[in-house]
């Protein structure tokens, strides 16, 4: 598993995920110190898919743990099949030998994403989703267990990782995430692209667009992140599903129908869509882009 | 990395942290030690890789990115270019120095100085010749005036810090971003450097004083108002939920649950724990004085409504008026806004905090419960302030905790006597800028 930045780059690449130097450093050197990844930033703005991308490029399993309001230790780590217990108990019941086997085996064990992880004969991605959507109570457990790679059940005993995962949490910054679990993660923001880097990530991602539809789509996303006050500022998945859109729409050009058609894919909250009537409009966009020079 | 080059490394790096920690950035030793790990990783001599080792391994906060970016700056700049900061920096001190001395020179009262602090002075040097000499006018007639004597200069000095808070306030004499001092002068010039640029819109927002935050950025304070007080709820509406895994069985549910299986229990009911949240009441000073902080609070509440509906707010100036519908309602913030002003003809322009406590007691007692917590954003400034004491402390006896969001600067605080008044019976923060909020938020607020 050992790999350069530069494999790591190219790696990345290949997998049509466009980086950038400070997105490459702060994954390999979570590889290389084994630390867990925090990735922070607006929504769509690609932190689910770099552990996505990780497991693409080591080959290896990516095991989700998506995080919810309410999440607790039997659902992320383990539980007792209790059904299955119960049931092979009245089945003893009926049997004269009575209970044959333990019923607290690894038979009986439900492993969840965070044991699943830690069993792993090779070397998985864990991805902990939305973290900062658990309890505070929860983030404890959490930094226990990726401080320690290691989990005690009473009945079985302590069991240690295989394989240190790779792991990579992402947050939308709800809530703050406590000091402890930071301390333990390599943190990366990923903030939104530049004018550039997103005209690559369209063409990428959607190698059908025509360049030029790819170039005023990129554009258009910068003018709606800068020059009107959104709620929710369109983020890189909005870029792509636009452009997804208006290629399936058969449009080549962004003009006032074509805006005015698909405003919806762009801007997903009411608000926000009357804000940009009310502040740009289909028209003033379609302006802004022409007078920069498209 | 050999030995010398490796101690060189790790002196720099400590310089370096020791730099982030004076800007207010908080940097474990843990922390330090990947940022050495990570620095043997990479190539030294590409920078970008460089800072993007130091950047992950040391700041773990979004908004903490700016004050890094801005350090490593003018940290790692090269040589020249530091010694040119430095000397800037210097002739700037020197200048600093020549316009105290100017103004210890022309801020006089019968011949002796007046006691204004350092940045009361620079408050009166940045000041124009006209408000200058105004100033100065005023302090010769008052030195000659029929029966003044010396004992007259507390009372001198006084007038003119009001005079020069004024013109502070009416914004003719912005306030920098305040550096502390790291007892080395170049670094302090160089920090110099990297606050003048830290200008970053976010940066600058959240110190900035929520009242002189311009019409043009009010749309990104107020999201980021919003965010603060959504992390806020959410962690409120979640903080007592338990896993199962700690609850108690309920065997009654769980037997007539199981009866289809012969009672045998597949499926358990368990017990859940009856927690009350915390009942909030948010008290709101809208008066004259609190214009500008409304709107920010405003968008506060609307927050905190969105994702927990166990707030009660209300309204205060000369009146007390429960609001808790307007948010309920859904109405849009430009609504409430108007609301407000119009309401500030019925509530009345002036501040009786005692009035409008006595009015809580009266007619909406049921919701002074044990649990509940009360939140008064206001700048103190109000009437009759005994008898407001003596109301608040019986709030205070009452509810499980009063917490006063003072939007009054802290250093301003001794000069106001209700401050001290109310100080024993509620916990007071400053909370005059985003920043205060957050941390207010994330420190005070989430541990009670």
């Amino acid at each position: 598993m050992n790999l350069s930045i530069l494999d790591l780059k190219r790696g990345f690449d290949a997998c049509g995920y466009i980086t950038d130097e400070e997105i490459t450093t702060t994954v390999y050197l979570a590889l290389q110190l084994g630390k867990p990844l925090l990735v922070t930033g607006a929504p769509g703005v690609g932190k689910t898919e770099i552990a996505k991308v990780l497991s693409e490029i080591f080959a290896t399993e990516l095991i989700r743990l998506q995080c919810y309001e309410g999440l607790d230790e039997n659902k992320a780590l383990y539980e007792w099949n209790y059904q299955k217990q119960l049931l092979h108990i009245q089945m003893a019941k009926d049997n004269a030998q009575g209970l044959q086997a333990d019923i607290f085996s690894s038979e009986y064990l439900l492993e969840r994403p965070l044991l699943k992880a830690i069993q792993a004969e090779k070397r998985p991605v864990l991805l902990i989703d939305e973290i900062d959507k658990t309890d505070a109570e929860f983030e404890a457990f959490l930094f226990e267990v990726l401080s320690d790679f290691q989990v005690s059940i009473p009945e079985l005993g302590t069991l240690l990782a295989k394989q240190i995962p790779i792991v990579v949490l992402t947050s939308n910054g709800e809530r703050e995430l406590s000091d402890g679990l930071k301390r333990r993660c390599l943190f990366l923001y990923i903030d939104y692209p530049s004018l550039e880097k997103e005209l690559s990530i369209v063409l990428t991602k959607v190698p059908q667009v025509h360049e030029r539809l790819a170039s005023e789509v990129a554009r258009a996303m910068q003018l709606l992140r800068h020059k009107i006050s959104l709620k929710k500022k369109p983020s890189i998945a909005e870029a792509i599903d636009w452009a997804r859109a208006l290629e399936a729409l058969g449009i080549s050009k962004l003009d006032y129908n074509a805006v005015d058609k698909t405003l919806n894919v762009v801007l997903k909250d009411k608000q926000d869509q009357d804000i940009f009537r009310e502040q740009m409009g289909a028209q003033g966009l379609c302006n802004m882009l022409v007078n920069q020079g498209g | 990395m050999e030995g010398r080059k490796q101690t060189q490394v790790a002196e720099n790096l400590i310089e370096f942290v020791h730099l982030l920690r004076v800007m207010g950035l908080r940097i474990s030793a843990a922390e330090v030690l990947d940022a050495f790990r990570a620095l043997e990783e990479v190539e030294l001599a590409q920078k970008e890789s460089f800072r993007a080792a130091l950047q992950c391994t040391l700041i773990k906060r979004q908004e903490d990115l700016g004050v890094f970016q801005e350090v490593f700056r003018v940290f790692f700049a090269p040589p020249e270019q530091k010694q040119q900061w430095i000397e800037q920096g210097r002739l700037k001190e020197q200048e600093m120095q020549e316009q105290l001395a100017e103004a210890d020179a022309e801020l006089v009262f019968q011949g002796e100085a007046l006691d204004l602090t350092t940045k009361e002075k620079m408050i009166y040097a940045g000041l124009n010749e006209d408000a200058k000499e105004k100033l100065q006018d005023f302090l010769k007639q008052s030195s000659t005036g029929k029966n003044v004597g010396p004992n007259f200069k507390p009372l001198i000095e006084s007038l003119v810090r009001g005079h020069l808070q004024y013109w502070q306030n009416r914004g003719m004499e912005p306030e920098d971003l305040m550096v502390p001092d790291t007892g080395n002068e170049e670094w302090d010039f160089l920090l110099e450097q990297a606050a003048e640029s830290l200008h970053r819109e976010q940066e600058r927002l959240l110190r900035e004083d929520m009242q002189k935050i311009g019409d043009r950025e009010q749309p990104e304070a107020m999201r980021l108002i919003h965010l603060l007080s959504r992390r806020l709820a959410t962690r409120l509406s979640r903080r007592y939920r338990q896993s199962q895994r700690r609850l108690r069985l309920d065997l009654r549910k769980s037997i007539r649950r199981n009866i289809n299986s012969g009672g045998a229990m597949f499926r358990l009911s368990y017990k859940s724990k009856r927690i009350s949240k915390p009942q909030i009441l948010l008290i709101c000073d809208v008066s004259g004085s609190m214009t500008r902080y409304s709107a920010f609070t405003m968008q506060f509440i609307l927050g905190l409504v969105s994702v927990t509906s166990k707030i009660e707010t209300f309204l205060f100036a000369e009146q007390l008026k429960k609001t808790t519908s307007w948010f309920e309602k859904g109405m849009s913030l430009e609504a409430m806004l108007d609301m407000v002003s119009g309401g500030r003809q019925a509530l009345g322009h002036g501040t009786n905090l005692h009035g409008a406590l006595v009015e809580l007691w009266r007619h909406h007692r049921p919701l002074l419960q044990k649990n509940a917590i009360v939140l008064i954003v206001s700048d103190t400034k109000t009437i009759n302030a005994k008898e407001a004491a003596k109301e608040l402390a019986k709030l205070h006896q009452q509810v499980r905790e009063v917490v006063w969001l003072n939007t009054l600067p802290a250093e301003a605080w001794e000069r106001h006597s209700t401050v001290a008044a109310f100080q024993p019976y509620c916990q007071m923060y400053q909370c005059n800028t985003i920043k205060d909020l957050e941390a207010i938020i994330s420190r005070q607020l989430l541990s009670i």
